[in-house]
């Protein structure tokens, strides 16, 4: 049964009015660019810039693969085990040989394509709550990741590779292209499918959903294995950008992720929210951190502010949303 | 799907909701009874009083702060930031005491200091600033991160033999901390369970809605959950401290999300509203000794955190599948 046979109406509080995000988080956004501008002069140098995006990429990457699964009500903590269990294996398939890239890429595509169905499927057939489910996944990943390396940074990394990946086109790199290209394809998806209007669907109200012939098993399935497999590629990123793979790289990338997409607006409750808002919030976080780099702020300081800054945030954003109506 | 069976001693209405209650209390329970048994007729050397002892020691850390991690729970929130104020007052204690006795009663009050601020700070952003639990937990974790860092980078200080009691010592033959924990949850028990704030914490996680419309001040009731949760971390962190004996940077780490399975394992849903601390304490004595079986079997860590990550799997969809049939 195709969405059609709901009447219109039906989607009208649902829908994103800005596939952006929300105004108010830009203009946070644009705030934090311009204070950087002002401290430093070399900021909005654009090799600067892109650096930033490129800095962003694993975690904007991995961010736009839960923004789907948030959007349905649910929650993947199972990405940095991912990212990391992606990257070592990336670098293990590959032992250093040129000849072995493809078939490294797609063996971590695939183990994120089985980790997500996994994931999918526990979820959307047992119904079990995805939070808890997905960070039993996460323990198990890193002691697999563990098991399989014996603990230690293993396998190389092939110099094509780094050189393909890590690298500049003109002045624009790699890796922030490739961020851009999977944030335009999720846009795409969320916007303009049939799978993008039943996530929504699914996340404001399954119950309704389901009567209304919204296959909601088959949407879930389906995000998180577009999850696992961004989560996957974020982890081939990892390893481009790094050039080591090691088994502890990518602890906490779960919670940039979250943080980004929560920041952009999509809420735990599901059905608000989308890419556009978590594009805008994982810039957020790249810039703080490059700002307090700017500052020339020490270790322990960027902990501080970051906090500060994604709270700051946080709030400006509950606040802006209260004043629109859309939150009680 | 299975239905109730009707017992003509069954009030209609409350049967099924009991039922569930029943369900979700009581297969931590049977769970951990499983367990024992196995542990004592195929583990060699685990029914012996050193490992009873050894695991008693060993739970009260985890068990302390997940006490404190399911009165956050029961309101449908949740605190990320328990293992850094755990990791915060380790580093605090050993550092500052650094092996003088004289310094264990301002080292403790400037602990339940310590919880009662970022207790107050986690509430506040979650009441008043109304940002999600999640995020406010989050951001707070980072920055009792960074306050570890600026107070020192590396291992500090050490405690004082008096003060490494509340970790190693015995009244009678029970171990100290086995009997703070033990002392904690009755408090913890008798307060969810006993009280009208008990009972508002689960209204509050049931239905904040509802909670509002019945006259219960939901955000005070919040505020108090952060509050008794972050002071709770306080004490396990203390207790922590005594059983790590210096000020270690990483001590907390992991705990955050260790005292959630815990909740979780123990039959308390993350959204809020029904479980409680008893399963909470029968999923940590559980988990504890799983993890001690493990060891005694040889078998490798990495290893037993793929067991460790089935075991959250199979529980949750457990209670999941007893849920739904109930």
């Amino acid at each position: 049964m195709s969405t059609a046979t709901v009447p219109e109406g039906a989607f009208a509080g649902l829908r994103q009015r800005v596939p952006v995000g929300s105004l108010g988080l830009w203009l946070g956004l644009l705030v934090l660019v311009v204070i950087a501008a002002t401290l430093s002069p070399g900021f909005l140098n654009p090799v600067n810039l892109l650096n930033i995006v490129r800095q962003a990429s694993v975690v904007g990457i991995t961010a736009v693969g839960v923004t789907l699964v948030m959007v349905t009500g649910g929650v993947d903590l199972s990405v940095g085990a991912v990212i990391v269990f992606g990257s070592v294996l990336a670098a293990t398939v590959m032992a250093g040989q040129d000849a072995n890239i493809p078939l490294a890429c797609g063996v971590v595509l695939l183990m994120g394509l089985v980790v997500g169905l996994l994931n999918g499927t526990i979820v959307a057939r047992w119904r079990v709550p995805s939070f808890i489910l997905t960070l039993g996944m996460a323990t198990a990943i890193s002691g697999i990741t563990q098991m399989y390396t014996g603990g230690t940074a293993a396998g190389a990394v092939a110099p094509a590779f780094r050189a393909l990946f890590n690298g500049r086109i003109g002045i624009v790199p790699v890796l922030a292209l490739v961020f851009v290209a999977v944030v335009l394809l999720g846009l795409y998806v969320q916007t303009r499918t049939v799978v993008g209007r039943r996530i929504y669907l699914v996340g404001a109200n399954p119950r309704a959903a389901l009567l209304s012939g919204v296959p909601v098993t088959r949407t879930r399935l389906t995000v998180f294995a577009i999850s696992g497999v961004c989560a996957a590629l974020a982890g081939l990123a990892l390893l481009a950008r790094s050039g080591v793979s090691s088994t502890f790289a990518g602890q906490g990338f779960e919670f940039d992720a979250l943080a980004a997409v929560v920041l952009g607006g999509t809420t735990f409750a599901g059905g608000r929210g989308g890419i556009g808002g978590t594009v805008a919030g994982v810039l957020i976080l790249a810039v703080s951190f490059n700002l307090v780099n700017i500052i020339g702020l020490p270790f322990d300081m960027e902990l501080l502010v970051k906090g500060a800054i994604i709270l700051g945030v946080a709030a400006l954003h509950v606040a802006a949303q209260r004043k629109e109506g859309l939150m009680t | 799907m299975t239905s109730v069976p009707a017992s003509p001693t069954a009030r209609p209405g409350l049967s099924g909701f009991d039922l569930r209650e029943q369900v979700a209390r009581l297969g931590v329970w049977v769970a951990l009874g499983v367990v024992l048994v196995v542990g004592i007729v195929a583990v060699p050397n685990f029914a012996t009083a050193a490992n009873a002892d050894a695991i008693l020691r060993q739970a009260a850390v985890l068990g302390i702060v997940a006490l404190g991690q399911t009165f956050v729970v029961l309101t449908g929130g949740i605190d990320l930031s328990v293992g850094m104020l755990m990791g915060l007052v380790t580093v605090l204690a050993n550092g500052i005491m650094g092996g003088d006795p004289a310094l264990i009663l301002p080292i403790v009050l400037l602990a339940l200091g310590c919880g009662l601020v970022t207790g107050v700070a986690n509430g506040l952003g979650v009441v008043a600033a109304r940002v999600d639990p999640l995020i406010v937990t989050l951001a707070m974790l980072s920055v009792l991160q960074g306050v570890i860092f600026i107070y020192t980078d590396r291992t500090v200080g050490s405690a004082p033999a008096e003060f490494r009691d509340l970790a190693y010592g015995s009244i009678g033959p029970i171990p100290t901390p086995a009997l703070l924990l033990g002392g904690l949850a009755v408090v913890c028990w008798v307060i969810l369970a006993r009280t009208p704030f008990g009972r508002y914490v689960h209204a509050v996680g049931s239905s904040a809605q509802d909670a509002r419309k019945a006259g219960i001040p939901i955000d005070r009731i919040r505020l108090a959950a952060y509050v008794v949760c972050s002071v709770l971390a306080a004490i396990a962190g203390l207790v922590l401290a005594a059983r790590l004996g210096s000020g270690f940077t990483g001590a907390g780490a992991g705990f955050e999300l260790s005292s959630i399975v815990a909740v979780v394992v123990g039959g308390t849903a993350l959204s809020g509203g029904r479980g409680g601390v008893a399963g909470t304490l029968a999923a940590v004595l559980l988990l504890t000794i799983l993890a001690t079986m493990l060891n005694l079997l040889g078998i490798s860590p990495f290893a037993q955190r793929v067991v460790n990550g089935v075991v959250i799997v199979v529980a949750v969809a457990v209670y999941t599948a007893q849920r739904r049939e109930a």
